[in-house]
């Protein structure tokens, strides 16, 4: 996939984002948007269903112990709307980097997707990451 | 024998008086009248009404130009101007996290689900009716347009009763009984007395750009009628997903109020 393409639908997620919602819940409230986690892994599970998407990520850590990464995403409409299909997400058992909003009680392994990193190269920003102080205005 | 050719016709007779009680089962279009529980007879006639076909997602609400008024904020008055203003105070002071009356699986109705984005909806047209489906929780409501009014004995929901009539390519509805646990917008409550008036309709220019002008009216809570205007955009090719909350309800709400993560 040209980096073109992924340049294009992420500005597709973005606009999406910035959407009103009568939320069912606050990601605000949930997930602390002020700070990101980064970390490798693999997709092992990707629910595709509403109200949100929700991808599985296994992360092994050095000694081979296995965390599994719960991560929330948009609802599959709005998946739809910048072109990304389940397949898209699932990937291909490839390693993927992950940036995600950690859970705002401190629930370890709770996420908030902001973005994939595949390592075929697509890459898909759902959001800005808080943590990066170079990301130009818009 | 005999017990049992009693209750056999007891059956049929209470059957028949079912349907003899509204009108007559093998009558269609009642006295000539299009009604949504007598449709046969008057489906070609939907024919002439808007293409309103495939789904419909919300999109965002355009920036007020230059120089035109900033967009309508609702003005509560009495109690439930205090009561949204101790609402909007605990949003400031709890870094916007405050507690809900209800979970997070309870569906907004009226008027918050027509506001609701990145879920589509759809209307689908038959007879003396139009019904609208949400795919936010699977909300789903109906729009009389059989000429009917809403009930002396009406019984409030979060969908109220809709009775609605064509004016030309327009559909205009109006909405009351609405339950009050429903929000005109985040922490706006509202009294029973609300009704709402909606005009919906494709741009002029645009076919596959819908627009619904909503006026709530509220006489305890609102000291004028407040406006909005959702539009939407179709796509002709997608449909309605399901939308099971209580599947997969990940931010149960606790005893306080607050979501937690599952």
């Amino acid at each position: 996939m040209s980096t073109l393409l992924s340049g294009l639908r992420a500005a597709a997620l973005l606009a999406l984002l910035a959407l009103p919602a009568a939320a069912h819940h606050s990601v605000a409230g949930q997930f602390d948007v002020t700070r990101s986690v980064k970390f490798s892994g693999t997709v092992s599970r990707v629910d595709w269903i509403n109200p949100h998407t929700y991808i599985y990520v296994d992360v092994t850590d050095a000694e081979g112990k296995v965390t599994v990464w719960k991560l929330e995403s948009l609802p599959v409409a709005m998946m739809r709307k910048a072109g990304l299909s389940r397949q898209d997400i699932q990937g291909d058992g490839k390693p993927v980097e992950v940036i995600a909003n950690p859970a705002r009680n401190g629930t370890a392994g709770l996420g908030y997707i902001v973005n994939l990193r595949y390592a075929d190269g697509r890459n898909f920003q759902f959001g800005r990451d808080p943590s990066d102080k170079s990301a130009a205005t818009e | 024998m005999e017990i049992s050719r009693a209750l056999r016709i007891g059956m049929l007779a209470v059957a028949c008086a079912a349907s003899a009680g509204v009108g007559g089962a093998a009558e269609s279009a009642k006295g000539g009248k299009v009604s949504a529980a007598f449709p046969k007879g008057a489906y070609a006639q939907l024919n002439s009404l808007p293409d309103w076909g495939g789904v419909w997602v919300l999109a965002r609400p355009a920036a007020p130009a230059a120089g035109q008024p900033p967009r309508e904020r609702p003005v509560f008055k009495g109690e439930y101007l205090a009561r949204y203003e101790a609402w909007a105070a605990q949003v400031k002071n709890n870094n916007g996290v405050v507690p809900r009356e209800t979970s997070n699986c309870m569906p907004p109705g009226m008027p918050n689900m027509l506001a609701t984005a990145q879920y589509p909806i759809e209307f689908l047209f038959t007879p003396g009716r139009v019904t609208a489906h949400h795919e936010a929780w699977m909300q789903w409501r109906s729009i009389y347009t059989d000429g009917r009014d809403h009930p002396a004995d009406l019984e409030p929901g979060i969908f109220g009763h809709s009775v609605g009539r064509w004016e030309g390519g327009t559909l205009v509805v109006d909405t009351i009984g609405i339950k009050t646990i429903t929000e005109l917008g985040a922490g706006m409550k509202h009294s029973s007395k609300l009704r709402i008036t909606e005009r919906i309709q494709q741009d002029a220019k645009d076919a596959d750009t819908l627009r619904i002008e909503v006026t709530m009216e509220d006489p305890d809570a609102l000291a004028q009628p407040y406006h909005v205007t959702h539009t939407f955009k179709r796509q002709r090719d997608w449909s309605l997903m399901e939308f099971i909350c209580a599947e997969n309800d990940r931010n149960p709400v606790n005893e306080a109020g607050l979501s937690t993560l599952k």
